[in-house]
């Protein structure tokens, strides 16, 4: 598998949190190369499973993305947008976006005052303060008349696609690596283990509305009542700037422990991780994660939950850099954890006295 | 349609969360002879079914409860400190009138000392019922009583101002929708309890029931008023179709099914994203493994203020809005 290339089609589709549809058939497309068993739920998960027997395995990575919503369409034509679950204001004057109107896409601008004209006290004052959500304008190029019959207050607005550009020591950067990478590392690990012979049940979920509230891990685990939910998402590289007790080298990946994490879970990864030769650092969490690992943990009668990152640098910008080296190591590391579960998971999974 | 002393009635009856056993009943009572079962659930829910021959169950939902004070402490003096039962604003809370369960009245104010009332938080407010001594005020009020704005009912022609408008103008809608409903959908009527603490009634009604389909009723804010905070929503602009708020973003199937009825009929609407604030219709989508749902707001100037102020043509345009797409047979799904 060539990651380039499926991250390249995996970010190029459009699925703003709550609006996943176009990401989720370019998934399934995906997922089906390796399985029969590819459906889409009612909150628009798409899984594919593969396997058979006990235990099942739940593994999610999210396929939204964070993106923006018209909320007002003003007289001259410009539109008012609000952030859709995590779009960082500070970041957005200067992109190219997309509205997703009933009619079609329309691309758009999120502009800036340009710097000469800062001269007055007003625009003195806003200059040296990073720009609020609702002070930028997304401009269409159309005149009001057109704007007002196209767009509808409520459509989604995304960033623009683009190609992953590839920088040196195979790191790629680009929009929404949060979460479509690990979604390709999803894709990844089926085609590794589509080679071995499975002792258990895996469905691969990639989820809706990670972004806000993980509602679309909530309702798989829900509907699928797994006996183990492994979230994979991305974490924070270390940037300069950033404390580094916050941050991990993004050459290496994380393996979670906290109270979101089933003891012998992260021990799992762990031992599997040391016997694998992977780079990994421990991340200890001790409430919310901030991953579909949180929320899956209660579904139901409860649920064991692990979790893996890859570390990741400028998230929720469209320039999200991440080593394709940690990405395959993670790949790895979720194939052979989910290898080497057979009739004897529950003795595994049980704590010792 | 909507018979306004059915909505004072509503209006001006005791329920903060956890305590909406009155009002339940006073709905309960509209609810008679339109409905084939009604009935409490164990969180308090009033849930009011009416049969039908589709075999597809529609839940609609309103809550009912309203935010509040609660008793925390009584001093040698008599005066009651409170906390909040929901998103109390101390400010405004200030220099108004509140009612006990029990009927026992009291006016709010603040210590004066160090600072001025803006700056008052609800730690520094106090209720005085009119006790002069902690024992006399203990006769009234017990430690976790709940108290409410008292309600002031004004009626400015097309527009009502009163406390308690969030939510008790969508109880007072879903009890017209029930009365004058033709479907042939099982509907679930149901009035829940403590959205104002969390979502926390309206999740337990949707395990309960299981529905295919839930639309919810509640208030959103306005933008429509001098300097307000930016917001696309105003009064006598029609039923307000949410596409999002801090809780929810609604499947586009459940808001498409909503826009397409509301143009079918020529009913006036408005299209709503809210930027704060969460409805029941978050808790009723994250139940079991998701139920499709949406939900209909009416725009509200003031919210969680003794004056929230509503148009009363937004609100007839909801109930036809909501009788409208009851009366279709059209399958909603997400596509694939």
């Amino acid at each position: 598998m060539n990651y380039v290339e499926v991250i390249g089609s995996l970010t190029a589709a459009q699925g703003v949190t709550g609006n996943e549809n176009d990401v989720s058939k370019c998934v399934m497309t995906y997922f089906k190369n390796y399985t029969d068993e590819v459906w889409r739920d009612k909150a628009g998960n798409v899984f594919g499973k593969m396997g058979e027997g006990k235990p099942v395995i739940l593994v999610c990575a999210h396929m939204d993305e964070v993106g923006m919503m018209v909320t007002d369409i003003e007289d001259n034509g410009m539109l008012r947008i609000a952030s859709v679950a995590g779009v960082d204001p500070r970041v957005l004057p200067g992109s190219d976006v997309i509205i997703h109107a009933k009619t079609g896409k329309i691309k758009a601008v999120v502009g800036a005052i340009p710097p000469h004209l800062l001269n007055s006290d007003l625009a003195l004052k806003n200059a040296k303060k990073a720009y609020k959500m609702n002070e930028l304008v997304c401009d269409t190029g159309l005149c009001a008349d057109k704007v007002k019959a196209n767009v509808q207050i409520g459509d989604f607005v995304s960033f623009a696609p683009a190609k992953p550009m590839e920088l040196l020591n195979n790191r790629i950067a680009g929009k929404t690596l949060d979460d479509r990478a690990l979604v390709a590392a999803e894709i990844r690990v089926m085609e590794i283990l589509s080679k071995r012979c499975l002792g258990c049940t895996v469905i691969f979920c990639a989820t809706v509305q990670e972004e806000k509230g993980s509602l679309g891990a909530a309702l798989a685990a829900w509907g699928t009542a797994p006996d183990v939910g492994l979230a994979v998402d991305v974490c924070h590289a270390t940037t300069p700037g950033l404390g580094e007790f916050r941050s991990y080298p993004i050459e290496a990946i994380t393996i979670s422990t906290g109270c979101n994490i089933h003891p012998r879970i992260f021990e799992m990864l762990r031992d599997k991780a040391d016997e694998e030769h992977i780079n990994y650092e421990i991340s200890a969490t001790m409430l919310n994660t901030g991953t579909d690992a949180w929320d899956m943990q209660i579904q139901r009668a409860g649920i064991r939950c692990g979790l893996i990152s890859v570390p990741l640098r400028y998230m929720h910008t469209s320039v999200e850099c991440i080593s394709l080296d940690a990405l395959e190591n993670c790949a790895r590391l979720m194939a052979e954890f989910i290898a080497d579960f057979d009739e004897d998971w529950e003795e595994k999974l049980c704590f010792k006295d | 349609m909507i018979n306004r002393d059915m909505l004072k009635n509503v209006l001006e009856t005791y329920g903060p969360s956890g305590h909406e056993q009155r009002i339940s009943e006073v709905i309960k009572g509209y609810l008679n002879g339109c409905c084939d079962e009604i009935y409490n659930d164990t969180l308090g829910n009033l849930i009011a079914h009416k049969k039908g021959t589709s075999g597809k169950k529609v839940m609609l939902s309103a809550h009912m409860d309203q935010i509040g004070l609660i008793a925390v402490d009584i001093d040698e003096n008599g005066f009651i400190r409170v906390s909040n039962v929901g998103g109390v604003n101390p400010t405004i809370t200030i220099a108004r009138d509140v009612v006990f369960e029990n009927g026992t009245k009291g006016v709010v104010h603040f210590e004066t000392e160090k600072k001025k009332a803006g700056e008052a938080t609800l730690a520094e407010l106090f209720v005085d019922i009119g006790a002069s001594s902690k024992s006399e005020a203990e006769k009234c009020v017990n430690i976790g009583d709940m108290a409410v704005y008292a309600a002031h009912y004004t009626d400015m022609g097309n527009r009502i101002s009163c406390g308690a408008m969030d939510n008790r103008i969508c109880c007072a809608l879903l009890i017209t929708i029930m009365q004058n409903l033709k479907t042939e959908h099982d509907v679930y009527a149901v009035f829940t309890v403590q959205e104002e603490v969390g979502l926390r009634g309206a999740g337990a009604a949707a395990y309960a029931i299981d529905p295919d389909l839930n639309i919810n009723l509640d208030v959103t804010t306005c933008g429509d008023m001098p300097k307000a905070a930016p917001m696309s929503t105003g009064l006598g602009r029609g039923a307000a179709i949410k596409v999002m708020d801090s809780s929810v973003i609604v499947p586009e199937c459940v808001r498409r099914f909503l826009v397409d009825t509301a143009e079918e009929k020529g009913i006036t609407y408005q299209m709503e994203v809210l930027r704060g604030g969460g409805t029941d219709t978050a808790a009723v989508q994250k139940t079991k493994s998701g139920i499709l749902a949406g939900c209909v707001s009416v725009p509200t100037r003031y919210i969680h203020s003794p004056v929230e102020t509503i148009d009363m043509r937004d609100a007839e345009n909801a109930v036809a809005l909501f009788l409208a797409a009851l009366e279709k047979k059209t399958r909603i799904e997400n596509r694939t």
